[in-house]
């Protein structure tokens, strides 16, 4: 889909493919001249932390005092413990569902004629 | 338009929520991926973007929501998410994104990404779909341009507010953005 991009004979599109092949350097100068380039930025883990510092509060409030114990249940047979200590591979195999494969086959649904589509 | 950013969460997208929530839970040391997680989890409930998961990982994290012990983070993580569901068109868009070689899980969810919708069908489609999967990230960017072609062709025969359907961007959470 290309569009042209206020009133230069570029699209968005060529935009988007010259700023991939930047090199480091100059996608730094690129969003010196353009600071408001800067929310677009990936996230940093500084950030991450600060994030889920502010979570870990949702979680004590959601646990309500009990707090919870390694040894308890989990998914399948294994404590909480013994899932969080197994590799990532034997964690996703824990979470298949009869559904994985079904899903995708079930019966679709109408929106209302009013529906609101992603920007 | 909608004035909400959606973003789509795979399987393993939410699991890295829910493990790193259980994580701070017990005070662990969260890896990196955790992390981007729980800010994106984060940023959903202070910002104006809405989450959704695929149904599957509805069905394991209601295996877990009846163990007394884990029922208040999983209602926690819940309160934050829809479920996306298979609006019409979803099955036809599905197999032609598996003729530019992604599996059928991987299409499936990329066709949530344009043909899904919340339980009460007022939304279509996804701005975001959030995954660590960086060879699904690849091919859906080097596919985009014959894929937009595909989409371009189909789009045309169907009806309003189908053919507004939008095709998502496909990022690891930590480049979703919120404007």
């Amino acid at each position: 889909m290309s569009q042209s991009v206020v009133s230069l004979p570029v699209s968005v599109e060529q935009i988007a493919a010259a700023i991939r092949q930047m090199p480091p350097a100059e996608r730094k100068r690129l969003l010196d001249l353009v600071p408001e380039l800067r929310q677009f930025a990936p996230r940093t883990l500084d950030e991450a932390r600060t994030s889920a510092a502010s979570v870990r509060a949702d979680v004590q409030q959601a646990l309500a005092g009990q707090a919870l114990s390694s040894t308890d249940p989990f998914l399948g047979d294994l404590t909480l413990d013994q899932y969080l200590a197994l590799p990532d591979e034997e964690r996703a195999r824990l979470w298949e569902t009869p559904i994985d494969a079904t899903w995708i086959e079930a019966e679709e649904r109408d929106v209302r004629s009013d529906t609101l589509s992603a920007r | 338009m909608s004035d909400r950013t959606r973003c789509l969460l795979d399987k393993v997208t939410a699991r890295r929520i829910l493990e790193g929530l259980l994580k701070l839970a017990e005070g662990r040391d969260l890896g990196d991926d955790e992390l981007f997680a729980l800010d994106l989890f984060y940023r959903a409930g202070s910002h104006s973007i809405e989450l959704f998961i695929v149904p599957p990982t509805v069905h394991t994290l209601s295996r877990l929501e009846v163990l007394p012990r884990y029922g208040g983070i999983i209602r926690l993580l819940r309160d934050r998410m829809q479920v996306a569901l298979p609006a019409r068109y979803f099955t036809r868009w599905s197999r032609r994104l598996r003729d530019f070689g992604f599996t059928p899980e991987d299409a499936a969810v990329l066709a949530l990404g344009t043909f899904g919708t919340n339980e009460s069908g007022t939304i279509l489609g996804m701005d975001y779909i959030a995954t660590f999967d960086q060879p699904l990230i690849r091919h859906w960017a080097t596919q985009q341009g014959a894929i937009r072609e595909r989409w371009q062709t189909m789009r045309d025969d169907l009806p309003a507010p189908y053919r507004d359907a939008p095709l998502p961007d496909v990022q690891p959470p930590e480049h979703i953005v919120i404007v």
